[in-house]
């Protein structure tokens, strides 16, 4: 178990499904992460 | 449904085992006249799986026969598969071991008209997990960028695929195309708890990705 999100991949990922889609860049943020002992990975994509 | 293993390998000690690799005509009677060819002559068939990428007049597929108790010899059951008209074989694949049936016929593999390669969890998440602990900072930066490279590819699957059943809307396509997807590829079962033309919340249930860190 680690203090700190582990999805840096998945928030890539998120974040080009994203972009490619609606054509608008964004930032994506893991604020719930299996690796910090949270029941699932839960991630953010706003708009930049 | 559970687990779903992408198997192509089987491992049936002391049985008879044979692969074919074949096309099967797209029609709803095909597969019935095949298989009743194979159970007239006691071929259990213990694995079948068809590659409809696109639906056309015939799809290719693959199937492994258990023939421990066939009462006749393969050569002739595969005549009479060819003879109903629905079946065209096109391989042969031998078992390497008594037992031991692996396709070693289809390549490339394919998903989504790419090259694609199976990658098990333990071999993806030492991949992770050492680029993390090699590059540190970098190493996050990097699998950041990296992702986002592959998700770019994967939305402009996805829209080329909505786009072929009507759907154009990207929060459409998200919500029908991606969020299976993303399940399909075995990244984890995703949630998307709101979704909106500025942004969105998805949650993510048995990460693959943060799996490696628990």
């Amino acid at each position: 178990m680690t203090g700190e999100p582990y999805g840096d991949l998945t928030r890539g990922i998120l974040a080009g499904v994203y972009c490619e889609l609606f054509g608008k860049d964004c930032e994506v943020r893991e604020t719930e992460c299996l690796a910090k002992g949270d029941k699932r990975c839960v991630f953010e994509i706003k708009e930049k | 449904m559970g687990e779903f293993d992408l198997s192509r390998i089987l491992v049936w000690p002391k049985r008879k085992l044979i692969g074919v690799t074949f096309r099967l005509k797209a029609r709803f009677e095909a597969l019935p006249l095949v298989t009743a060819v194979t159970s007239k002559h006691s071929v259990m068939t213990a694995y079948f799986a068809s590659s409809p990428a696109v639906v056309g007049e015939d799809v290719p597929g693959i199937a492994f026969f258990d023939i421990t108790d066939a009462d006749t010899p393969f050569s002739i059951i595969l005549s009479e598969l060819e003879s109903t008209g629905m079946v065209k074989i096109l391989e042969i694949i031998e078992p390497v071991a008594e037992g031991l049936l692996i396709d070693n016929i289809s390549h490339p593999l394919t998903a989504g008209g790419e090259r694609a390669i199976i990658l098990r969890g333990a071999g993806y998440r030492d991949f992770v997990k050492g680029i993390k602990e090699q590059l540190d900072a970098a190493g996050k930066l990097f699998l950041y960028f990296e992702g986002c490279e592959m998700g770019k590819g994967y939305g402009k699957l996805h829209r080329s695929i909505a786009k072929a059943v009507g759907i154009k809307d990207p929060i459409e396509i998200c919500r029908r195309v991606s969020l299976p997807a993303f399940q399909w590829a075995g990244f984890g079962r995703a949630e998307i708890i709101q979704i909106s033309y500025s942004g969105g919340t998805v949650a993510i249930y048995d990460s693959s990705n943060a799996r490696g860190r628990r």
